[in-house]
């Protein structure tokens, strides 16, 4: 019964008239409009990056018959013929043998004797712009066949290739920036993300109970003992002050309550996750850099190198750990805990149990929460900028000063970053796919 | 069938509470012998599952003591991975990790925790997954396994560390029933062979087949223990008779 309704349904389908206008349709249907959109965009930004310029230098010659040493002028037009428009124009000029340059409107960048050079700033399509040349010759004879033994030249750019050309540097820096942030990101991620998992410790109250108080006391009285027999043998020691003696007694005594895996990367999360992204490279590039390069220049002797770069990507890196650490967290504790049991009643260590089994599939699970955070990173490298680090967003502003031309940058930095993204999510849907794979 | 009189588990008088007031132990106290067969069986909630994960510490004991192999579980100084290589254990929802083949799941515990060479370990695990009846599907992923395959796979997991005791924890009630009597018979053909095992089941037939004794369990305490003969024709405890009678009705 279910063949035979399937069969006459194929056949209606068959009989439909089908032309060229309707695949065309049809086959623009099964592509979601958003790709659709977006691969317009990118058409008109191609449109926009490959359009080229054509600019022209040609000399209008009066028809004059010269004798020896006698000036004339004539005019140079440099036309742009589109469809772009030109930039950084540079339009040279060279004499033929015997010809002296006496002057020119407007006057040339650099006069020589084999060659004049102006240069234009920018030129729009179909524009041109005319250059009254003033020569004469040592030889008598026709003006326009003296001239023709050379031609003039013009070298130009498009706006487009120009920002791009520019941009370059900003962004390599900023594909540096984001590699080793994110590096360093996902190590703290991963430590912080372990030590959130570990079981919390009973709190400060349990620092009151009798037994913690005791061994707290005891430990108290080592370190105490121990720094004044210490500071007596070594004299380089500061002797103990009463102020000393406090903070020594107390992180003695609270040091196991507090420097508990739980307690410490639950703080870092907190203050890294606390604090927005601009202050925290703002904070590691005008607070933190200074005061570790004066402690090294006092201790050493010498200074050392802690460039802005560095501390940008220690900003970035610690702050996206912070996340990252999150991501690991939910990763882990996703993990079924029959698999933590299963490990540890084969006789495996928590360390080895987490490294083994428990890791290896939380991995795999945080991965696309993983390659967001990646992709955020990316966006975020931008806030190196503020310091001194010639970044994609730093290139750009630097660009857009120069020239004034807001559009033309801004748009380029924007069609880059997304590039950069798009880059990225490739990279991280295809190491998924393969993971994927393997598990399955 | 004949089990040796040297009991290689001792519990004695142990408490538990979980958080939240719950008194899942309530003073139990048992002894298993070397090569003894023991079936625990109880409603749910009668603590008998967590009698099991106190044997080898996935629970921790409030009060008493539990002594495996001589070795006293609550002594600080005792390394509890050592103890618990030396009891395998079963899980319900079998547990298998799901990123490693069936050979891998075998294999890894040999290696990191027995320190047995790659080649060496993968020698043992075809050989048990040839003793549970499954050598095709050694480099198959758990997902790709029914049930029944995936729970005698952990069985072999657990064997190839050479335990001395095997535990069970309800090992058939998440199979479907054709898939029961699979790992049923790979656990008849361990019984057989002399290993120490403890096994919550209600599977009667099991129980009467393989146990030297059967333990009923209610509200975290032990009620009455016999031979399966014993117990099941002749209950001494009322809560006993209740519980079997709903059971043997099924």
């Amino acid at each position: 019964m279910t063949t035979s309704t399937r069969e006459s349904a194929g056949a209606v389908v068959a009989e439909r008239p089908r032309s060229l206008g309707g695949a065309l349709l049809s086959s623009l249907d099964s592509i979601p409009w958003w790709v659709l959109v977006l691969a317009g965009i990118g058409v008109l930004i191609l449109l926009f990056i490959l359009s080229p310029a054509r600019v022209q230098a040609t000399r209008k010659v009066p028809s004059l018959s010269l004798s020896a040493g006698r000036a004339f002028t004539y005019e140079l037009t440099v036309r742009n013929e589109g469809p772009a428009e030109a930039v950084n124009i540079a339009v040279r000029e060279v004499l033929p043998a015997g010809a002296r340059f006496v002057r020119a409107e407007p006057s040339p960048e650099k006069a020589e004797e084999t060659g004049l050079l102006w240069q234009i700033k920018a030129l729009r399509p179909g524009l041109s712009q005319t250059i009254q040349v003033t020569v004469s010759f040592a030889q008598a004879g026709s003006a326009e066949e003296l001239l023709a033994a050379t031609q003039p030249s013009v070298t130009w750019t498009t706006v487009s290739l120009d920002i791009l050309r520019f941009l370059g540097l900003g962004v390599q820096v900023t594909i540096s920036v984001t590699i080793y942030s994110f590096l360093l990101a996902v190590v703290m991620g991963l430590i912080a993300g372990l030590g959130r998992v570990t079981k919390p410790p009973a709190g400060l109250r349990s620092t009151l109970r009798p037994r913690y108080a005791v061994f707290g006391l005891l430990r108290v009285a080592v370190v105490l003992g121990g720094y004044t027999v210490l500071a007596r043998l070594w004299q380089a020691l500061p002797p103990v002050s009463a102020q000393s003696a406090l903070v020594l007694a107390l992180a003695a005594y609270f040091a196991p309550a507090v420097l508990h895996p739980y307690t410490v990367s639950t703080v870092y999360v907190e203050v890294f996750r606390g604090v927005p992204m601009l202050v925290q490279v703002l904070y590691l590039g005008f607070v933190v850099r200074p005061f570790i390069k004066g402690a090294l220049a006092q201790a050493l002797g010498h200074e050392v190198e802690f460039s802005e770069f560095a501390a940008a990507v220690v900003g970035l890196g610690l702050g996206y750990g912070a996340y990252i650490a999150e991501v690991f967290r939910a990763g882990i504790q996703s993990i079924h805990h029959g698999q933590m049991e299963a490990a540890r009643s084969l006789g495996m260590s928590y360390a080895q149990a987490m490294r083994y089994v428990i890791l290896p599939q939380a991995v795999r699970r945080v991965l696309p929460p993983l390659a967001n955070d990646g992709v955020a990173l990316l966006k975020d490298s931008s806030f190196v900028s503020v310091l001194s680090v010639a970044d994609l967003t730093r290139q750009g502003r630097l660009y857009m000063s120069r020239t004034y031309r807001a559009f033309e940058s801004w748009n380029m930095v924007a069609v880059s970053y997304l590039v950069l993204t798009f880059l990225f999510s490739g990279i991280a849907r295809a190491i998924e796919r393969r993971m994927s794979q393997s598990e399955r | 069938m004949s089990a040796s009189t040297r009991p290689i588990i001792q519990i004695r008088d142990v408490h538990k509470h979980f958080p939240g007031g719950v008194h899942a132990l309530r003073g139990v106290s048992l002894d298993v012998a070397a090569g003894e067969v023991v079936v625990i069986i109880g409603p749910s909630g009668s603590g008998k599952s967590t009698l099991l994960r106190c044997i080898n510490r996935l629970e921790a004991i409030d009060s008493g003591s539990i002594v495996v192999d001589g070795i006293p579980l609550t002594d600080k100084a005792a390394d509890i991975n050592k103890i618990r290589a030396e009891v395998g254990m079963v899980f319900q929802l079998f547990n298998l990790f799901p990123h490693l083949t069936a050979l891998e799941n075998i294999t890894l515990a040999q290696r990191v925790v027995r320190k047995r060479s790659e080649k060496e370990a993968r020698e043992i695990a075809m050989e048990l997954l040839r003793k549970v009846g499954i050598p095709d599907k050694a480099n198959v992923y758990p997902d790709k396994l029914s049930g029944g395959q995936q729970q005698r796979v952990a069985i072999a997991r657990a064997l190839a560390m050479q335990p001395k005791i095997m535990l069970f924890d309800e090992p058939t009630s998440a199979l479907d029933p054709e898939m029961i009597k699979e790992v049923l018979d790979v656990m008849l053909e361990l019984a057989s062979e002399g290993m120490t095992m403890v096994v919550v089941t209600h599977e009667m037939g099991f129980a009467r087949a393989a146990a030297h004794r059967i333990v009923f369990m209610d509200e975290g305490r032990i009620i009455e223990e016999n031979t399966p003969e014993g117990l099941y024709e002749n209950p001494k405890h009322e809560r006993t008779k209740q519980f079997l009678s709903r059971i043997l009705r099924q």
